[in-house]
């Protein structure tokens, strides 16, 4: 295991963010219990709520995709980090263009019974949240 | 002594009023936990702890040498330098007194790869400002090393971002 091999599969995983994929192999890339922050929603969420979330969502929009930036790797033991910057983009049907910015953090798990990595803790935050308030002047 | 494990105050050696109430609402992650993930939310319990009694030697050594951390008053990523440098600009006299109080957390062990995500506030009072609430969602990843778990990352997410311009309508 190592970062070539964890950013390889975090990309063919997480490929449908940015119409790369399908739902299914983007839900297959994540553990069943995996604990999800997603970026509009204020609480955290497990498989089967994400899931059902995202599905509320792309029923809504009329196009959208998850553009990462200045993505790293980081491999420690059987332990996968990808932090990266990203923009969530698209037309929501009914209404104007959406561009929403935020950072991102993905843990992944290598599991030596499959030997490939899989998702099970992901949190997509935007970056309006560590500004506005961020001080008390 | 204080020792509702709530304040970082006592880090600049001034004597201040602790936060009443900050024991009721901090909770420990071991309490539900079950199985291996115990051994995870201990961890991070020990973590809290350190952070607030201000035994910040244990607080940072329970980080991973490549720990990285976004913080919820900062918009980009922070090396372990980087952090402890922020957090001394907190603790350098611009707080009368703070807290960083884990409220509902989930604590998971894969393996060697630990998972803790929850909610918490972040509460305090500024220095010739009013209080502040600051409520958050965190996530952290934890390695299991040989001498135990350490924290490889560390991601707040202050809940005014989730929620603010959310939807497009």
């Amino acid at each position: 295991m190592n970062t070539s091999t964890l950013e390889a599969e975090f990309r063919q995983g997480f490929g449908w963010y940015w119409n790369q994929g399908t739902l299914q192999q983007f839900l297959a890339f994540i553990d069943e219990r995996c604990v999800i922050i997603d970026d509009d929603v204020p609480f955290p969420m497990d498989k089967a709520q994400f899931s059902d979330h995202l599905q509320f969502r792309r029923s809504h929009w009329e196009s959208v995709s998850w553009i990462p930036y200045d993505t790293l790797f980081e491999v420690a033991g059987d332990t996968g980090i990808v932090s990266t910057a990203f923009t969530l983009r698209g037309k929501p049907k009914g209404s104007g263009f959406r561009l929403r910015h935020g950072l991102a953090t993905v843990i992944c798990h290598h599991d030596s019974a499959t030997g490939g990595w899989r998702t099970v803790g992901i949190t997509m935050d935007p970056i309006q949240g560590h500004i506005e308030g961020a001080s008390p002047a | 002594m204080d020792t509702s494990g709530s304040r970082r105050d006592f880090l600049t050696g001034v004597a201040v009023a602790p936060l009443a109430g900050a024991a009721t609402l901090a909770a420990a992650a071991s309490a539900g936990a079950t199985g291996p993930d115990t051994a995870v939310a201990l961890a991070f319990d020990r973590m809290v702890q350190a952070l607030s009694d201000g035994k910040l030697e244990a607080f940072y050594g329970a980080m991973h040498e490549r720990f990285q951390m976004i913080d919820e008053d900062s918009p980009w990523r922070m090396s372990k330098t980087a952090f402890k440098e922020h957090i001394s600009f907190h603790i350098g006299g611009v707080w009368d007194s703070f807290a960083w109080l884990p409220v509902s957390t989930t604590a998971r062990a894969f393996g060697r790869t630990g998972v803790v995500a929850g909610t918490a506030m972040f509460r305090g009072k500024p220095k010739d400002a009013g209080f502040r609430l600051r409520p958050l969602l965190f996530s952290q990843a934890w390695v299991q090393a040989d001498a135990g778990w350490q924290l490889l990352n560390w991601h707040q997410s202050p809940i005014v971002g989730l929620v603010s311009r959310a939807s497009p309508t």
